[in-house]
């Protein structure tokens, strides 16, 4: 067994969950001979032992304070919108936007008529307008030529000056 | 026979904490507030002790481990009752060390924090803890226990937790699979490359 065998078998080998006899007969044979994972392997005893035995770190008084708190607010965040009154209040709404349209439509029928009579027009083509349906403005030379007569050749002269 | 008489009695906190897991989380469900409590009560040292491991900071991990029961607590309902209570919890809890670990690498200010507190934890007087032992061995007791946190420190957060998992929570390779999403092979894998690299970063102190 080389080293790095020994590296690969001996963490299973110390949980004991190496099932194959040879394999740990073959482990066991290279700790004895070779100082180097000798070594090692007294190192990581000695190690994992110092830090099974280290004292459990216990909760401080702020922790189960604040817990408690943050917990109380989850509470009175989670209560006002729970589904059952979420629901009723929703179906409240709901129903008071029909009565009111039902109120409208009834009592005052002619702000309807008013609002039915100046209803957007909707363009109801699937496809967009192409390019030849659309008026572009006139794009001339002369046009090219105003704009560039109002840039005196001085001022861009000083300007990369 | 009244509706009254045969509706469940709730349960004394002394009795809720007899249950096993599955029942005191069912017990919250059906509305025995005061189960929370005990899964509190039962979780907050050992969830405080993994993460204060795998990160290095104890206020910070106290406050992630708020943050857990807040998230169990939200999520409770959600919860497999077929599935082992403590693997949820601590599976949570693994996952935001993880991303403390991955925000602190981004981060460097977290890492001067860190310094500073270890530098006030120095400046406290050496504790006699036990009388009867000398001086110079509750000296190399102390070394040792400050050497192998430190260690933990040095391995690689995927390796850490891992590692912490087993030596320190003493969970089963299944367990450790299971909160941290791998397979079997990659636990075994990195618990083994963990333990080498502890061994090598303590290896120079032990002779």
């Amino acid at each position: 067994m080389t080293c790095s065998d020994f590296l690969h078998a001996y963490s299973e080998y110390r949980d004991g969950l190496l099932r194959d006899p040879a394999a740990v007969t073959a482990v066991e044979a290279h700790l004895k001979g070779c100082p180097t994972c000798a070594r090692l392997a007294r190192a990581m005893a000695i190690g994992l032992s110092a830090l099974r035995d280290t004292e459990d770190v216990a909760p401080s008084r702020r922790f189960r304070t604040e817990l408690t708190h943050r917990l109380r607010a989850e509470v009175a965040i989670g209560d006002p919108i729970a589904p059952t009154h979420a629901g009723l209040a929703a179906a409240l709404l709901l129903a008071a936007a029909l009565g009111l349209l039902l109120y409208e439509s009834v009592v005052r029928p002619e702000i309807a008529a008013v609002v039915r009579s100046e209803a957007i027009p909707v363009d109801t083509r699937p496809y967009a307008p192409a390019l030849t349906d659309v008026t572009l403005p006139a794009f001339t030379h002369s046009a090219l030529q105003f704009h560039s007569q109002q840039i005196p050749l001085g001022s861009y002269a000083a300007f990369t000056r | 026979m009244t509706i009254a008489s045969a509706a469940p009695r709730p349960l004394g906190t002394a009795a809720l904490t007899t249950l096993g897991d599955s029942e005191v989380v069912a017990s919250y469900l059906a509305g025995e507030r005061r189960a929370f409590d005990v899964l509190v009560d039962r979780y907050q040292r050992r969830l405080i002790n993994f993460v204060y491991r795998t990160i290095g900071d104890r206020e910070r991990a106290e406050d992630l481990v708020q943050e857990v029961f807040i998230r169990v607590h939200r999520h409770l309902h959600r919860f497999d009752q077929t599935k082992k209570f403590s693997t949820w919890i601590y599976t949570i809890a693994s996952n935001l060390a993880k991303n403390e670990l991955r925000n602190r690498s981004r981060n460097p200010l977290v890492l001067f924090q860190t310094i500073r507190k270890d530098s006030d934890q120095d400046s406290r007087p050496l504790q006699f803890e036990d009388r009867h032992t000398r001086p110079d061995d509750l000296f190399r007791k102390r070394h040792l226990r400050e050497l192998v946190d430190w260690a933990v420190t040095r391995l690689p957060e995927h390796h850490r937790i891992v590692f912490v998992l087993r030596e320190l929570e003493g969970k089963t390779y299944e367990e450790i699979a299971e909160i941290t999403d791998c397979n079997l092979g990659t636990v075994k894998s990195r618990l083994n490359r963990a333990r080498a690299r502890f061994a090598q970063v303590i290896g120079p102190w032990m002779d």
